[in-house]
């Protein structure tokens, strides 16, 4: 049996002793390039999707106001509401006024709900209706 | 370039045996467990770019220099001797003797820089002496002598605090 030395005894006391262990070993450079190239990826998706949406947008407008309805909704839009009740002569003026009577009845049927009449006022869509024109 | 599979599983192999005492030895350099775990890394991914040992004899030395050298240069600029954080430990303490583990890296911090390396490197390392001389650039001879000086400083300075500790008690 051998005996040992205090230094060696020390010596076995300190192996006692682990060193803690390091953390995983990461391959940062062969990672970053493709967390990189990820996000760039992600950007590009987002990019794309707002063109997109932006040309969907565009052209639903585009695609309206080049219809006879989408014209329509343009004028509408663009028509201050006019607070005044139909009259029959309003309607008068505006069948004068109009390119045809399918125009004049469009515009009819596009202008804003109007407010409500006051007592003993008729609504010229009531009167028409109940009229049969000669035309 | 992609580094080669051999040299990858090789350069892992020595993280996996080395990695504790790599890192150790980065701490007792450094004082600092981040700095230190990234000059580990460091070391170990440049050997994975380098892509082949050829031209290195001694690749468990050869490891110990790499992280001696990026570790003084990493903390060239700082202070060497920073106090001990006692969160940070440096072992992992038998029979989980946290006293004894805050008083080694108390004893080891009290030794000077190149004792405290050559024992890092001989008792945890597990380098002879004339891997030691490699890796530090000193004669074999010194190495041991120095390694002599400083495992009984170590002994005594441990002794006194377990002294302390045991009369603390009583």
């Amino acid at each position: 049996v051998s005996v040992l030395n205090p230094d060696e005894r020390f010596e076995i006391y300190l192996a006692r002793f682990h060193p803690l262990a390091p953390e995983p070993l990461r391959y940062q450079k062969e990672k970053a390039p493709m967390g990189g190239r990820l996000v760039l990826a992600a950007w590009c998706v987002a990019f794309a999707a707002i063109v997109v949406a932006v040309l969907a947008i565009a052209w639903l407008r585009v695609d309206r106001s080049g219809s006879p309805g989408g014209t329509a909704l343009l004028v509408r839009a663009n028509r201050p509401v006019s607070p005044q009740p139909w009259t029959i002569g309003r309607a008068n003026a505006m069948l004068a006024g109009a390119a045809s009577i399918a125009a004049a009845i469009d515009q009819i049927g596009l202008e804003p709900r109007a407010a409500a009449l006051p007592k003993g006022k008729r609504s010229a869509l009531s009167v028409l209706s109940k009229e049969e024109p000669n035309l | 370039l992609q580094p080669d599979r051999t040299h990858r599983t090789e350069i892992e192999g020595l993280y996996s045996q080395h990695g504790p005492a790599l890192l150790l030895f980065a701490l007792a350099i450094t004082g600092e467990r981040s700095l230190a775990q990234d000059v580990v890394h460091q070391v170990c991914l440049r050997l994975l770019e380098r892509n082949t040992f050829q031209g290195i004899a001694d690749p468990k030395a050869y490891l110990f220099a790499s992280v001696r050298n990026a570790a003084i240069n990493d903390s060239r600029d700082r202070l060497r001797h920073r106090p001990l954080d006692p969160e940070s430990a440096w072992f992992v303490p038998p029979e989980q003797d946290y006293v004894a583990e805050l008083n080694l890296r108390h004893a080891l911090a009290t030794l000077p820089d190149e004792q405290r390396d050559i024992t890092v490197l001989h008792v945890w390392g597990g380098l002879t002496f004339s891997q030691i001389g490699v890796v530090l650039g000193i004669p074999l001879h010194t190495a041991a002598s120095r390694y002599r000086y400083a495992l009984t400083k170590l002994r005594r300075t441990l002794c006194a605090k377990e002294n302390t500790s045991v009369s603390s008690k009583s």
